[in-house]
């Protein structure tokens, strides 16, 4: 402890009221000495401390090391890839068969036979003219659903 | 300030995994840490407990110090004063009550505390400080045990020094009132 000379000018204005006697007392009481045991406890916890956040650093900080050419070939390979992707699916939307379409035209612009009255058709023979050579192809009806 | 500075930079680098660093800080201050710790709590276990916790708070946030404002033993005190006093409200003792009544005297007269051997005397020195209030004890602690100015003890309990020498000054008399009769002894040396 340290002598009353070493104290600063506030700690000897405070021994004015300073009891030696009982300063003499405290000092009996003397602290034990830190374990090994706490030692080796506050080591280890340092250790797994200081790992788990090395780790997690380390991970974040990951990084690897590519050529420059060998990433500009990637690069551009990502690009290509996204372009075609991008032209192959409107593409998609447009390709539709005649057929199909026949259909669509026809199903949109049918009247609605319901609730109309009776359709009159009337035809006329001029100008026919039968065909030479018939040839009959089977279409089979597509799912329009 | 430099010293403040260097232990800042040893701080630094065992928060970043340096166990050397962290061993230099640690050897440095784990002596006084425990001894107040040991001698505001009363309890060994308890005393380990709060000095491991401690070190183990400066890692996990190293930029709570800054050595511009204090020292890292004022900090690391401070630090434990808190620990341990999270510890007592634990326990159900009220911790910012600056003055409580007196206890009853030990039941031992005068008399008997004159004849007293050695290692009672020391227990009833013990007893007298553990029977302080909490902030008269940590000041008559930090004062009388680990030589730190009044400034400093008024940094790191959070008051001004003439709190602290307010405090001191009671904790005297109580401990006055209780040991008395032991001063009345010629010196154990």
């Amino acid at each position: 402890m340290k002598d009353e000379k070493t104290r600063t000018a506030g700690e000897r204005e405070d021994m004015e009221h300073d009891d030696p006697e009982i300063r003499r007392l405290l000092r009996l009481w003397e602290s034990p000495a830190v374990t090994s045991e706490l030692n080796a406890r506050v080591r280890e916890s340092f250790r797994r401390q200081t790992a788990a956040a090395t780790y997690w650093r380390r991970l974040f900080a990951i990084s690897i090391p590519v050529p420059l050419p060998v990433a500009a070939l990637v690069l551009i390979m990502l690009l290509l890839s996204a372009t075609f992707a991008l032209r192959n699916q409107s593409k998609a939307t447009q390709d539709v068969s005649p057929l199909v379409e026949a259909r669509l035209t026809a199903q949109s612009s049918a009247p609605d036979m319901k609730n109309d009255a009776p359709v009159v058709t009337r035809t006329s023979l001029a100008g026919f003219e039968p065909v030479t050579d018939m040839n009959v192809a089977v279409v089979p009806e597509i799912s329009m659903r | 300030m430099s010293d403040n500075s260097a232990e800042a930079e040893l701080l630094v680098r065992a928060s970043r995994g340096d166990e050397t660093a962290f061993l230099v800080i640690y050897e440095r201050h784990c002596h006084s840490i425990f001894r107040f710790a040991y001698r505001l709590l009363g309890s060994v276990q308890l005393a380990e407990d709060v000095t491991h916790d401690c070190f183990l708070a400066l890692l996990r946030r190293p930029e709570g110090y800054q050595a511009e404002r204090a020292s890292l033993r004022t900090y690391l005190c401070a630090a434990t004063r808190n620990l341990a006093f999270r510890l007592l409200r634990k326990r159900g003792v009220e911790t910012l009550v600056d003055d409580v009544p007196e206890p009853p005297s030990s039941n031992r007269t005068p008399e008997q505390l004159r004849n007293l051997l050695g290692d009672e005397i020391i227990q009833t020195v013990r007893q007298a400080v553990e029977a302080l209030p909490p902030l008269q004890r940590e000041a008559l602690i930090l004062f009388e045990y680990e030589d730190l100015s009044l400034a400093e003890i008024a940094q790191i309990t959070e008051s001004d020094v003439g709190t602290v020498k307010s405090r001191l000054h009671r904790a005297r008399q109580r401990l006055r009132r209780r040991l008395g009769p032991l001063c009345a002894r010629p010196s154990m040396d």
